[in-house]
């Protein structure tokens, strides 16, 4: 049997799965539809539905979404995860075998509403035309699916997130057992509500025309092509379900010591960006400019996430640090912070759109466009000024970087530009601000008094200004962070003991 | 030839050098009792020796395989109990015992004959059917350790085994272990309770900040001929302890609750003639002995040389 299926998956459901358990699911499902057809003797089918659907989301997306969003770090608490990462377990048997154990039994129980939720769907009655046809089979197939699967990718990311968190996990270990759950279980939460949003717009309200499933935008279209709707949305459930659980794939790798090139994020970035910028009608010289700085910005923002998820990883810089020292390139990019790509990443698509923006500026003497090369130059800068100081607080002190990175923020993004402005609010008026606002809407070019705003602002945002000056402050910064990092941290600070 | 070969390894949490250019060598079949203080880097070195962790830079080759290189060949040869692990209580021990088989990838039809074997081996014959959640502390211990010996690993490293152990299950673990010496396997003992590990250990590292103190085998130890000892004294004085100091082969006198210790490294017919100076001077000497523990000598000798180098 163990060659069928995992031996994670095999201990799980010897866990999960006693006689009591087997038979509690539906002895349950038959009394409260027995209920719920007693509240509503005219059509009981409905009653049943409606119930169904209530139970199948708490089952299915609360508790479900809970038990993937804990499984990982569980095994942490209770200090079995050494043990399984010390096995001869591939990660493919111990990621899947772990996660459809763990939400084996939510599956079952999960199931077995669906299966009473399909049967009576086509039956229900619609408030405000009883009488008329109810959902056909393939109506409601697709809702099923839909439903089932938009539980799956909430399950999948609560699962894939509780690697991410695993760390806070192992530092949790020893001050408490109980599980902490939280964020893989708000994210899952959030997942599948977000989904259910987008993909059910319409559905489950009693609007099932003859028609199709959608009163309104019938046709996607994406990347020029259209797409009927509902087609649409199970590519959509599909390819985040295939995406993530690549991700759990790749996440259980590293666990288990293999070697992974630190590609995995930024492709999922990638991907995601072009998934997004489908959306986006890309024909004019400025709508290409504008989907590649969207692409940019969302590498950035992987970018920047990775390095807030990895400046604790202190132990991977250093050994990424030492393999340089050591020319140990392969070593090194093998080992390579994930955020180290994805800014990689970030730095071509800002040369893609700066050659677009370069081009339509040289061809259709578009000012803006060079802004647009400017803004994402210096959030690349403030990025990098942003990750040298998330690594230096970590630096300081390991136990107090949360509190230290909110200061951070508040002080840097909030406290000096306020007071900044403040100071300059004799001397401009909100009114100065909007007419230099919309004479750079008008001409492209800011007025004299805005300018000196600029100025001030560029120490704290990146900035749009053509003035080669707005690069000064942040370079500054910079300069000073990683002398700082030099003299004082590496030389200076280095600590003995366990 | 070294068996275990750990080169230049350095681990760094933020702030802190848990492993600072460490470098050692363990032979093959030794039993090596990893000695230190809490917080010295013991479980960051037994972590990074069974490739669950990375050391920032050095090499750790086991049996000719770089760890860095191909840890998941370090994990199929390598038994592990960390010194706080858990076990799946709702299992009983046989589940637990076959879920740590299949997940090694034994074959089916070795499972049983192995669970078997592995039972007899750690004496849980008697509980293979009880829950684990059921089970004392010892058997506990004992299940972890089946649970590492499943696959018959090449080297078995147990981080603290026999923490929070009653003296009854202590016994039962220091037999186990004398049992486990003899397969031939490469052990790796971390413990506090040096007396315990004196019974089954063949050589000792020493790790104190990071550091590696010292790596001694006990033959070499004992061929120093440094042994503690004991002489109890009523009411010890500034001039017995002067006394003592001045005596041949005599080094680090030392008070403790009132006994003095010191390092001796005579033959045991100066030993004779030293107690014969202490009766000679008029020490009021109630009790005179050497200590029966070479490691415990070992580790102490260890610490006051590394002491007085600091």
């Amino acid at each position: 049997m163990r060659y069928f299926i995992s031996p994670e998956l095999h201990r799980n459901l010897w866990q999960k799965f006693s006689t009591l358990h087997l038979v509690s699911v539906p002895f349950v499902l038959a009394m409260l539809c027995f209920i719920a057809s007693k509240t509503d003797v005219d059509n009981p089918e409905t009653a049943i539905n409606g119930l169904m659907t209530v139970i199948f989301y708490l089952v299915f997306y609360v508790w479900g979404i809970y038990e993937a969003g804990t499984a990982v770090q569980d095994e942490v608490k209770s200090r079995t995860w050494d043990l399984q990462r010390m096995s001869a377990m591939s990660p493919c048997h111990l990621a899947f075998g772990k996660f459809f154990g763990v939400v084996s039994y939510t599956w079952y129980a999960g199931l077995a509403t669906l299966a009473i939720f399909a049967y009576t769907f086509p039956l229900r009655g619609f408030s405000g035309w009883k009488s008329s046809t109810g959902a056909t089979l393939e109506q409601t197939a697709y809702i099923v699916f839909f439903m089932f699967m938009i539980g799956v990718v909430g399950q999948g990311v609560a699962f894939l997130l509780s690697f991410a968190d695993l760390s806070a996990a192992i530092k949790e270990k020893k001050k408490s057992r109980l599980p902490k759950a939280n964020l893989p279980l708000l994210v899952g939460l959030f997942t599948s509500f977000t989904l259910h949003q987008f993909v059910m717009e319409g559905l489950l309200r009693g609007r099932l025309g003859t028609e199709g499933l959608y009163r309104y935008n019938k046709l996607v279209t994406w990347f020029s092509a259209e797409y009927m709707r509902e087609d649409f949305m199970v590519f959509t459930l599909l390819f985040f379900a295939l995406l993530i659980f690549y991700g759990i794939y790749r996440m259980m790798r590293i666990e288990l010591m293999y070697p992974v090139w630190p590609v995995g994020w930024t492709l999922t970035a990638l991907l995601i960006a072009g998934y997004s910028i489908g959306f986006m009608t890309v024909k004019s010289p400025t709508e290409q400019i504008v989907a590649a700085f969207m692409v940019y910005l969302m590498m950035l923002v992987a970018a920047y996430g990775a390095m807030i998820k990895e400046a604790d990883d202190w132990q991977k810089l250093g050994r990424f640090a030492a393999r340089i020292r050591g020319r140990n390139w392969r070593g090194a990019l093998q080992g390579a912070p994930s955020w180290v790509t994805a800014a990689a990443a970030s730095l071509a698509c800002m040369a893609v759109m700066s050659w677009l923006a370069w081009h339509a500026h040289r061809t259709e003497s578009d000012d803006k466009a060079l802004h647009a090369i400017v803004l994402s130059a210096t959030m690349f800068l403030f990025a990098v000024r942003d990750g040298i100081v998330m690594h230096l607080i970590f630096r300081l002190s390991a136990k107090t970087a949360r509190f230290g990175f909110v200061l951070y923020y508040l002080v840097i993004y909030g406290l000096l530009p306020t007071v900044h402005m403040l100071l300059l609010n004799s001397v401009f008026s909100a009114s100065d601000l909007a007419n230099a606002v919309e004479k750079y809407l008008r001409k492209g070019t800011f007025g004299d008094k805005i300018d000196k705003i600029t100025d001030v602002m560029s120490w704290y945002y990146p900035s749009l200004s053509l003035d080669v000056g707005v690069f000064v402050p942040v370079l500054v910064q910079i300069a000073l962070l990683a002398l700082w990092w030099r003299n004082v941290l590496v030389k200076g600070r280095v600590g003995h003991g366990a | 030839m070294a068996f275990i070969e750990v080169q230049n390894v350095t681990f760094e949490y933020p702030g802190k050098k848990a492993l600072d250019d460490v470098s050692f060598s363990i032979p093959e079949g030794s039993v090596v009792a990893l000695v230190g203080p809490n917080g010295a880097g013991k479980t960051t070195l037994m972590r990074c020796l069974v490739a669950l962790d990375q050391p920032q830079s050095g090499k750790i080759i086991m049996n000719g395989v770089n760890v860095e290189e191909d840890p998941r060949a370090v994990h199929a040869m390598c038994g592990y109990l960390s010194d706080f692990f858990g076990l799946y209580d709702a299992l009983s021990v046989r589940q637990c015992l076959t879920y740590a088989a299949w997940s090694q990838n034994l074959p089916a039809g070795k499972i049983a004959k192995t669970i078997d074997a592995v039972a007899e081996q750690t004496e849980l014959v008697d509980m293979l059917e009880k829950k684990a959640g059921d089970l004392s502390r010892g058997y506990r211990q004992r299940l972890g350790i089946a649970m590492a010996l499943i696959h018959d690993p090449k080297v078995l490293i147990l981080d603290e085994p026999a923490s929070g152990m009653d003296p009854e299950a202590r016994i039962g673990l220091s037999r186990l272990m004398r049992r486990l010496r003899h397969t031939g396997k490469t052990i790796i003992v971390s413990s506090h309770i040096l007396n315990e590990l004196e019974d089954y250990c063949t050589a000792m590292l020493v790790i104190r900040d990071g550091k590696m103190s010292e790596h001694v085998t006990l033959k070499d130890f004992s061929a120093r001929a440094v042994k503690t000892l004991r002489i109890v004294i009523a009411e010890v004085t500034e001039a017995h302890m002067d006394f003592v100091s001045k005596q041949p082969h005599v080094s680090e006198v030392r008070i403790e609750e009132g006994i003095i210790l010191c390092a001796y490294a005579g033959s045991d017919e100066e030993q004779r003639a030293f107690l014969k100076a202490l009766v000679a001077a008029d020490i009021p000497v109630l009790s005179f002995e050497a200590a029966a523990h070479r490691l415990y000598d070992a580790y102490m000798n260890i610490s006051t040389q590394s002491a007085e180098k600091k």
